[in-house]
């Protein structure tokens, strides 16, 4: 994935609360649950879809005036970035349509439960190839299980 | 199971008659919402460290002009308090505020042992840690864990902004943040997510997410509880930027049935090292404006005795002016307290002491945890020790 702008990858970091080598504070990041609220949470769980259909969002960072100096921060929107799904394609090139549900999931989480074949058909495009992986691919990043990867 | 009436009417074939209802017989309902005597807080943090010198003025005061020759402010330009004392020109409301009785000016709070990072200092303010402890808890997270022993939705603290504040992170609970609560409610919705929640729900197995789901469907459950119990109706006009916006969403809530005894604003940046007066003078006409519309609101329904707004911010700014025409990282500060319901008004202690600086910094005499352990134990009246981890001897001014 190419992000357009690069700040925004940085910013997208920061909305999810946790940026690389950038611990809040000398005690390090937040252990157990606290690493993660309700907003931060619902901002992970859209986080797919805002990325892969361009939706607008407008997020306000907490201001960080050690960095700023006093200037306002200004409102993050819309999140431009382009997938490279050929690339991602390729991962899967081989693999019989009927295996394939169950390599993304192998693939894209790391854990022992996962939700159902089912449930995913239901959302998943169905049309081809591509669009299977790619709208499955969507949705199951936007599983709270995806957050622990 | 206690039904509330308006949960009633409206899931009855009567809530068309409900809503064709003019406004003002919705007014019998009043008894119906969170009753009078309810304490509600409201926090307004000032981010950047604002500069209390030039906020609560002391104009007859030599050091002061001499400290400040660009940027000090003139008696004749102040909004007179007493004597001695006067307003930042911008801060009017404030001032009637005062003569009505519903301001209370605690000058010289701060801890000890100053931190000058921005970061530092608001993580000291919002977990009420000491100086040099790091906690991942903040006082108001910690008060909801003992809201929310074992209560269905942690809404008892809420934040207005798109982002949650470490105040009102919690061991147990975490507060609640939006800036836009339908926007919030309607993504919470989404059939995939209710889907996968159901299906979580059926697995009863322990599960990796666990505590994700259950912090996904905490968030769904508590938006659809403050969407649904609240009219989203503030009754007042209101400066159209973001504090007025802000505050507007609070007065909806405290006017509206929800369990919510906390809100949580923040306005900035007060970090002043260049040309202070304009950018200081911008914020406190938006501070002046939006309070001037959100005490007018309460006032006008009977809420402005139950309701106690609190600003603060991480630190004051040293005494002197730098070459800028600003001020740096300072240590002391003032906090304003706005209530109808206050028991000591107006100056409640002494002014700074310009004599006595400690390498150019006001040295504080009330360490800010004292503050905190009134507004939990005289407003919100819960125990303050077991929330702030120390005893502090609270103050009387409510």
């Amino acid at each position: 994935m190419d992000f357009d702008n690069e700040e925004a990858a940085i910013n997208f970091q920061r909305i999810m609360g946790h940026v690389l080598f950038n611990p809040p504070n000398v005690a390090g990041w937040p252990s157990g649950n606290t690493w993660i609220d309700s907003s931060s949470l619902m901002y992970r769980l859209q986080l797919p879809k805002i990325v892969s259909a361009g939706t607008d969002i407008s997020v306000t960072l907490k201001a960080d005036d050690d960095v700023q100096m006093g200037k306002t921060a200004r409102p993050i929107r819309a999140l431009s970035a382009t997938i490279k799904w050929p690339l991602y394609f390729q991962s899967f090139v081989g693999i019989d349509i009927e295996k394939l549900r169950e390599e993304l999931k192998l693939f894209l989480l790391q854990s022992n439960t996962s939700p159902s074949d089912h449930m995913l058909d239901k959302y998943s495009k169905q049309d081809s190839r591509e669009a299977l992986l790619a709208s499955r691919s969507i949705l199951l990043m936007q599983c709270p299980e995806y957050q622990y990867c | 199971m206690l039904l509330k009436r308006r949960s009633f009417i409206k899931g009855s074939g009567l809530a068309t008659a409900s809503l064709m209802m003019p406004r003002f017989l919705h007014a019998f309902d009043a008894d119906d919402k969170v009753p009078a005597g309810n304490k509600v807080l409201v926090v307004l943090q000032l981010s950047g460290g604002n500069d209390g010198l030039n906020t609560v003025i002391p104009y007859r005061n030599d050091i002061y002009y001499k400290s400040r020759p660009g940027i000090a402010i003139a008696k004749e330009n102040a909004i007179r308090l007493t004597d001695e004392t006067g307003l930042h020109p911008s801060l009017n409301y404030l001032g009637k505020l005062y003569e009505q009785g519903a301001l209370g000016i605690l000058n010289n709070v701060g801890y000890p042992e100053p931190d000058r990072s921005h970061f530092r200092s608001m993580d000291i303010w919002q977990s009420a840690s000491a100086a040099n402890q790091y906690w991942e808890t903040g006082w108001l997270g910690r008060f909801l864990d003992d809201q929310c022993k074992d209560c269905n939705h942690s809404t008892q603290a809420i934040e207005i902004d798109d982002m949650l504040s470490l105040a009102l992170k919690g061991k147990a609970k975490n507060g609640f943040a939006f800036k836009d609560l339908r926007k919030l409610y309607q993504a919470a919705r989404s059939p995939f997510l209710q889907d996968l929640l159901n299906a979580h729900d059926r697995e009863h197995a322990e599960h990796t997410a666990s505590y994700l789901y259950k912090t996904l469907a905490d968030t769904k459950k508590s938006t659809a509880y403050i969407y649904e119990h609240s009219q989203q109706v503030a009754t007042g006009v209101y400066p159209n930027h973001e504090l007025g916006r802000n505050l507007k969403t609070v007065a909806s809530l405290i006017l509206s049935d929800i369990n919510t005894k906390v809100y949580y604003v923040s306005i900035g940046s007060f970090d002043t090292h260049v040309a202070q007066d304009q950018q200081q003078s911008r914020l406190f006409s938006q501070i002046n404006e939006a309070l001037q519309a959100f005490v007018t609101d309460l006032k006008k329904n009977n809420r402005f005795e139950d309701v106690l707004i609190m600003s603060f911010s991480e630190f004051g700014r040293r005494v002197a002016q730098n070459a800028s025409r600003g001020t740096d990282h300072g240590s002391a500060n003032n906090m304003f307290f706005i209530s109808g319901g206050l028991k000591q008004k107006g100056l409640l202690n002494e002014l700074d002491d310009l004599t006595s600086l400690k390498l150019g910094d006001l040295q504080y005499k009330i360490d800010f945890r004292r503050v905190y352990a009134t507004v939990l134990e005289n407003w919100l009246n819960v125990k303050a020790e077991p929330i702030l981890g120390n005893a502090f001897e609270p103050l009387r001014f409510i």
